[in-house]
């Protein structure tokens, strides 16, 4: 099942020195398919495609490095636009 | 052998008459149901398989999760991954569950649209719960199997609420935010339901739950359909058969000119109106047009 995780970053976090390379890390241990930060890196959204099973684990794994819980959002997928074509 | 929904059996304990004069829409009740009543419930209801629930949902299923490092989320289910998410500790909510011999025979009983009273299934873990809200619609929740402690306010937050609300949430739609303003928190009271209560929360009044072992409860649920909602479907069902009702507003403002002031037909459609609401014949035909409306 294809779900976002959302984690908000405590400000100092994204700042810290050995940040991206602990969480670039973290997001090939927990399997991510892609992942989009905002706001300079406090706004993390992951792609993940998860068993249920291993929900919790990857929560766990992501709150022991920012000690922060993370949210799990269904990914939406737009419906198809049946005007379209393949081109203009 | 009971084989039908009696709600007049069903609220004897408060007596029917009772149950409509002090606590329909104001305060909360709850009952214990007879032994024959909760078997025909179960039995309507079969057996609780997640699987078997999620594929007869027909607004979908749910799975709830929050814990020690999962921020509350809420995840769509399916018939394959549902008994999996209820291993893991969710909090599993299947709506609209199709079961008319228990929805209809309320609606009946209360003289609602069967299209507006719904049954959906809870299973709260062990631990599992809600945290204090209110909603919409008016509620009849019975304890399947399991048990779970409720807090229920004793009176409405806010009668007659137009929307749900969570406790301490910044959302909060425009029509509530007034209402809201004034609401005070009434008393509240500690409830454990255990199979075969019966627990009437009329809409509006703040709850919260906790569920000491896994349960299982049925919530039949009546969205309300307001007296605004049958007003508003009747008369521009009837009005938009009359052509000058269809007809375009003109003249109704002072400062347009004599001329299309004498086209304003609001006088003579108001008076037409006064008239056709006196007649008895038309709030029958009123209120039938609301009820056979098949959706909204």
């Amino acid at each position: 099942m294809r779900l976002l995780m959302k984690v908000v970053l405590p400000p100092a976090v994204p700042a810290a020195p050995d940040f991206e390379a602990q969480w670039r890390a973290l997001l090939k241990r927990i399997g991510a398919l892609a992942h989009y930060p905002k706001e300079q890196g406090r706004l993390q959204y992951v792609l993940l495609d998860p068993d249920p099973s291993q929900i919790t684990p990857i929560a766990e794994a992501v709150f022991r490095l920012v000690g922060v819980k993370p949210e799990f959002l269904p990914e939406i997928v737009p419906p198809p636009y049946y005007g379209w074509r393949g081109g203009y | 052998m009971t084989d039908s929904l009696d709600m007049r059996r069903l609220l004897a304990p408060i007596g029917v008459e009772r149950f409509f004069a002090e606590h329909w829409q104001a305060r909360m009740a709850l009952l214990p149901l007879a032994v024959g009543d909760l078997e025909f419930i179960r039995g309507t209801i079969g057996p609780l398989d997640p699987a078997r629930l999620a594929g007869l949902a027909r607004e979908g299923s749910q799975a709830w999760l929050a814990n020690a490092f999962v921020s509350h989320s809420v995840f769509p289910i399916n018939p394959t991954n549902a008994a999996q998410f209820q291993a893991i500790g969710a909090t599993l909510y299947f709506v609209n569950v199709p079961l008319p011999a228990l929805t209809d025979a309320l609606a009946d009983f209360l003289g609602a649209p069967r299209r507006k009273v719904l049954a959906s299934l809870f299973y709260t873990p062990a631990g599992g719960g809600a945290v204090p809200h209110f909603d919409k619609n008016e509620n009849f929740t019975v304890q399947l199997t399991g048990a779970k402690r409720w807090q229920v306010g004793e009176t409405p937050m806010v009668p007659a609420t137009p929307d749900s609300y969570t406790l301490g949430s910044t959302a909060i739609m425009p029509a509530l935010a007034p209402l809201l303003e004034k609401a005070q928190r009434p008393p509240e009271r500690t409830v454990d339901l255990t199979p075969g209560t019966l627990l009437y929360v009329p809409r509006g009044t703040v709850h919260h739950t906790g569920a000491g072992e896994p349960s299982w409860s049925l919530n039949l649920s009546y969205s309300p359909a307001t007296w605004l909602n049958l007003l508003q479907v009747g008369l521009a069902q009837r009005l938009a058969a009359s052509p000058r009702w269809r007809g375009i507003v003109t003249g109704a403002v002072t400062g347009s000119d004599p001329a299309a002031r004498g086209a304003n037909l609001l006088p003579e459609l108001l008076a037409e109106l006064r008239e056709a609401l006196d007649d008895p014949r038309e709030a029958e035909a009123l209120t039938r047009a609301f009820f056979d409306r098949p959706d909204g």
